[in-house]
């Protein structure tokens, strides 16, 4: 095949998949958002995108179809969802769910900040999109990256590239998105408020028990979810049982990023020009910011919602914490409230609800899963 | 604007998000009861 005949298989949609795998390499590299995905996934867009690129499958006419490899990295660990369950290990084992235990009312926010994703679900079915495609929509708003992969690839989803660029991108522009959004909806006053930390003492046995009796509870409500909740109490038992520290180091690190690595470049097996420029795209991306918006509004008014009741008033910040994206979350609300009152910690109340956001956006895959049929 | 779909969805999006509220809150009592059955020993 001549240099000539592949440059005419150039398009202007590949030219800009082109743009879009530099833009997100950029980013990666030069704003620190999200490099160990943006950065694979903007390679990938490029790879995929190059004109007969053989990293993809090829159906030339009259020959036998050449298998690219990047197909048979996605059939091998996306397909069938192993890749975000390795993942989810990896994740389990780097989060140390002690300032939740410790202190289980901040679950409350965790639950009440997953509003975006169910409200998204409605908005995007009002837009027009099927089912199936509205709810792997919907769970950009977990803001997590392998629930988002593992709910859009079991439904199918065509948008599946568009997704996982929206939701890794969305969850390293939390710092830019929440205050915005929190400062909004929330008075000074609200801001100012301090909360005493008085933690419980959480034993051993209790940290230890923790992630199976999560994994067994999510596994009788919604047993399409145990996968996911299951994968990721494996591992965060691996770290606490304190017998397998090898395998929780390897954990953490050789096998998150091993799985990081082939996760972010296989994902652009969705991101050929023809799947991924359209004005589908476009709208997944605005209501993916919908969802992380409405996660946050969600968990700031539970917040205000349970004032009404509580001697002990809550700094409704503390709500937007709620939402998966850790530690960032947890870390901007410390900040604001920092920002209002140098003298206001919040950092571990914020933490509690961050680690809690993990379980309850899990959770809420699997309640989507297990409510709309495949 | 799909506002039939729109209508129909609504029960699934407030059914799953009560769904998320109800296991959490079932967390939330195993974790009470965890930290009573088992204390730190001092």
């Amino acid at each position: 095949m001549s240099v000539l005949e592949t440059l005419s298989n150039i398009t202007w949609q590949s030219v800009v998949m082109w743009v879009i795998g530099a833009i997100l390499i950029y980013l990666a590299i030069k704003k620190e958002m999200e490099p160990t995905l943006l950065l694979p996934i903007g390679f990938g867009a490029i790879l995929v995108n190059l004109p007969l690129s053989g990293a993809v499958t090829q159906i030339y006419e009259g020959l036998e179809a050449e298998i690219g490899v990047i197909d048979v990295l996605f059939n091998a660990g996306i397909a069938n969802e192993l890749f975000p369950l390795l993942l989810f290990i990896g994740i389990g084992a780097m989060i140390d769910f002690g300032p939740l235990l410790s202190n289980p009312k901040m679950l409350l926010f965790g639950a009440a900040a997953q509003f975006g994703i169910f409200f998204t679900l409605c908005m995007a079915v009002l837009f027009g999109f099927g089912l199936q495609d509205a709810a792997s929509i919907a769970i950009i708003g977990a803001a997590d990256g392998p629930t988002s992969i593992f709910v859009a690839n079991y439904y199918g989803s065509q948008y599946l590239g568009a997704i996982v660029v929206a939701a890794y991108s969305y969850m390293a522009l939390v710092p830019i998105v929440q205050p915005p959004v929190i400062r909004l909806i929330t008075t000074r006053k609200e801001r100012l408020i301090r909360m005493k930390y008085a933690p419980a003492d959480v034993s051993k046995t209790v940290r230890i028990l923790f992630p199976i009796v999560v994994t067994v509870i999510a596994g009788i409500v919604a047993p399409r979810s145990v996968a996911l909740i299951g994968f990721l109490m494996f591992g965060n038992l691996i770290r606490e049982c304190g017998v397998l520290n090898g395998l929780s180091n390897t954990a953490q690190n050789v096998l998150a990023n091993l799985v990081t690595l082939f996760l972010g470049i296989t994902i652009a097996a969705r991101m050929q020009a023809k799947d991924f420029i359209t004005v589908q795209t476009l709208m997944i991306i605005g209501l993916g910011l919908f969802a992380f918006v409405f996660d946050t509004v969600g968990g700031v008014l539970f917040a205000k919602f349970l004032n009404l009741f509580s001697k002990n008033k809550v700094n409704p910040m503390i709500g937007a914490a709620g939402i998966s994206a850790f530690p960032m979350s947890a870390r901007v609300v410390h900040k604001m409230g920092l920002t209002e009152d140098p003298q206001n910690f919040l950092l571990m109340h914020a933490v509690g609800a961050n680690v809690s956001g993990q379980i309850a956006s899990v959770i809420a895959g699997g309640m989507i899963l297990s409510f709309i049929a495949r | 604007m799909n506002f039939k779909g729109f209508i129909d969805v609504l029960p699934i999006a407030l059914g799953g998000w009560a769904g998320v509220f109800a296991v959490i809150l079932v967390v939330w009592f195993s974790i009470v009861a965890m930290l009573k059955c088992f204390k730190v020993k001092k």
